[in-house]
């Protein structure tokens, strides 16, 4: 198990050295550079963007460059942020919380809400419950989040009045996000949820258990539950990126504080620093939440040996 | 190879047996889902094709005497703060929704199922570079590697469409490496190499179209995700500018007037939703016509 666990985490490395190579690489490709952003206003001559040129570094070859920027970032160094002029670390640190808040609220909406449907549609196969739950599952996938925290807004903030439209902090703020970001999460939980579990429903130990008596609810829930349970943690890690991803959007319809709003206005205003520590940083949760998914099976499913 | 109803496919007493390709047309006619999609998704795409004929106005056309209309019979789904009639711009939004979910799955098809031929086809080194590749590009979550290919092409509606298609890459090149594998099995490419067939002929005449069905249903079931992935760049402002009449732009310039004049955020709302449902349930059935191995 230990070594399972070294080397899932040595696996880690390369994928994190590819995404950094990639993030690095993109923002090298970008016409222009970060001293042509920083100094976008300021009317600097061309020997003054030469001086600062050289001062970055930005002169030096390709892999130079990568070099350097490897090394700091692995120290969680990843510059100063140009439009907010702080170290990108400390404004990620200053405003991750409110999206590892929003993200982990909208996870156990999504989980919550897809596990009972797809369990009850499951139960109920081939009923209209069945088919109810999953065409509200394909309206749920369907729906994109900017919209339906819109028609949220809409509803409970300015129609009924219960909710705050926008802001962060306190969990009356945080409800109608969390909602709007697992809805389509939720969605595709209760798909796989139902699949899965037909799956394992029509199997000889089900019939068993059946057999001896036991009620259906035990039935469902401690038999037959726990082998469809993978495919659904395995969904529910995956669906943490679309999380993740989708943060961006729902922070800028909320108008929340988190370091998705961040990364899209670090991306309008081209600071350069602050896109390459988002999308790392984010990039970087995603990988070991998936991690932690697979460290997971090992619990649910004791036939899984990692030697 | 499908889920068939017990005796579907019984040939009937008196008529000839039916063709595959003739069952599987059957199959997909009397499958309800794909037949509601397709009716809707050509509905949709017709309206799109057709924008000038339905539009009763210019999507771009300023009327400084109706600003903020509520829908009616003169502006059937009302105005906008400039006074654009919003059915005119959801119209030809249609155009732009649609050529971003084509072009965008176009991309990620084509380098998709180029880097997984290359792959599975190959194997050893290269399968081992690609797949690494690959992984790299699955560890960013969801919107984020679209957010960064925007970055790196610079902002637009045409970066913004192959910033969806890079996105989209990763799931066609799994999905064709495992689909090459296990092709590259088969008796009649062994046969085929053994006659001396060169290699990109067999790929191309062999291969290829035994891979292509997983690929296409995937195409389909990646539309939707493509166009909301679009209209969300746009929501941001990476995408689609102003005075476009793209349905995710139309959406965020619509947001701030939500409390006086919610017919702005909800139109375009709508049309996405539409589009995006119909090729799910679209996708969904062709799905489980065609491959239901890939089926959740």
């Amino acid at each position: 198990m230990t070594a399972f666990v070294i080397r899932r985490l040595a696996l880690l490395i390369p994928i994190l050295l590819g995404v950094s190579f990639l993030v690095f690489g993109a923002l090298y490709a970008v016409p222009g550079d970060a001293i042509d952003s920083m100094l976008a206003d300021a009317g600097a001559s061309a020997a003054e963007v030469a001086r600062l040129r050289r001062e970055f570094g930005l002169d030096r070859p390709f892999l130079t460059q990568y070099w350097t920027f490897l090394s700091r970032a692995a120290r969680g160094d990843f510059g100063r942020s140009i439009r907010l002029r702080i170290p990108v670390i400390e404004a990620i640190g200053a405003q991750l919380p409110a999206t590892l808040e929003l993200t982990v609220a909208s996870l156990v909406v999504a989980t919550t809400v897809g596990l009972s449907f797809g369990v009850i549609a499951a139960v109920r196969h081939g009923t209209w419950v069945d088919t109810g739950t999953m065409m509200l599952s394909l309206v749920g996938v369907s729906m994109p989040i900017f919209w339906s925290g819109l028609l949220l807004i809409f509803l409970f903030s300015l129609k009924l009045g219960w909710l705050p439209a926008a802001g962060t902090g306190g969990v009356r703020a945080l409800l109608l996000p969390a909602f709007t970001l697992g809805i389509s999460a939720a969605a595709i939980i209760a798909r796989v949820t139902r699949s899965s579990l037909l799956e394992v429903l029509g199997q000889e130990y089900v019939r068993t258990a059946r057999a001896k008596g036991l009620a259906e609810r035990l039935v469902v829930l401690r038999h037959a539950m726990r082998n469809a349970l993978i495919s659904v943690v395995t969904i529910v890690g995956l669906q943490f990126g679309a999380l993740l991803g989708g943060a961006v959007v729902v922070e800028t319809v909320f108008g929340r504080q988190g370091i998705g709003i961040m990364a899209a206005d670090a991306i309008r205003t081209q600071d350069f620093p602050m896109v390459q520590g988002t999308v790392m940083i984010a990039s970087l949760a995603f990988v070991v939440v998936n991690l932690l998914v697979d460290l997971s099976y090992i619990w649910i499913d004791p036939r899984i040996h990692y030697a | 190879m499908t889920r068939d109803a017990p005796g579907q496919d019984r040939p009937a007493t008196g008529k000839a047996t039916r063709s595959p390709r003739r069952a599987m047309l059957q199959r997909m006619a009397r499958h309800r889902g794909l037949a509601i999609g397709g009716a809707l998704l050509v509905i949709l795409a017709a309206t799109a094709v057709l924008a000038p004929l339905v539009a009763p106005h210019d999507p771009l056309a300023i009327d400084p005497a109706s600003i903020m209309a509520r829908p009616g019979p003169r502006h059937l789904l009302g105005t906008d703060t400039l006074g654009r009639d919003l059915f005119s711009r959801v119209v030809y939004g249609g155009r732009i929704s649609l050529l971003l979910g084509l072009i965008s799955v176009a991309v990620s098809l084509f380098f998709g199922v180029l880097l997984g031929v290359l792959a599975g086809y190959f194997g050893g080194k290269v399968d081992e570079v690609i797949m690494r590749f690959v992984d790299v590009l699955l560890a960013f979550p969801g919107l984020l590697l679209a957010l960064l290919a925007v970055f790196a092409l610079g902002i637009g509606l045409r970066n913004a469409m192959i910033a969806v298609g890079i996105s989209g890459i990763p799931l066609f090149a799994r999905v064709t490496r495992g689909e090459v594998l296990s092709a590259k099995q088969n008796l009649y490419i062994e046969a085929a190499r053994a006659i001396g067939a060169p290699e990109p002929v067999l790929i191309w005449r062999h291969l290829l179209p035994n891979i292509i069905t997983p690929n296409i249903v995937l195409a389909t079931l990646r539309v939707g995700t493509a166009i909301i992935f679009g209209a969300s760049l746009s929501f941001l402002g990476l995408g689609a500018q102003a005075p476009a009449p793209e349905w995710g732009l139309m959406l965020s310039q619509g947001r701030g007037f939500l409390a006086v004049a919610w017919w702005m955020s909800f139109a375009p709302g709508l049309a996405i939703f539409l589009v995006v449902m119909a090729s799910n349930l679209f996708g969904d059935g062709l799905r489980d016509v065609l491959d239901p191995r890939l089926g959740t």
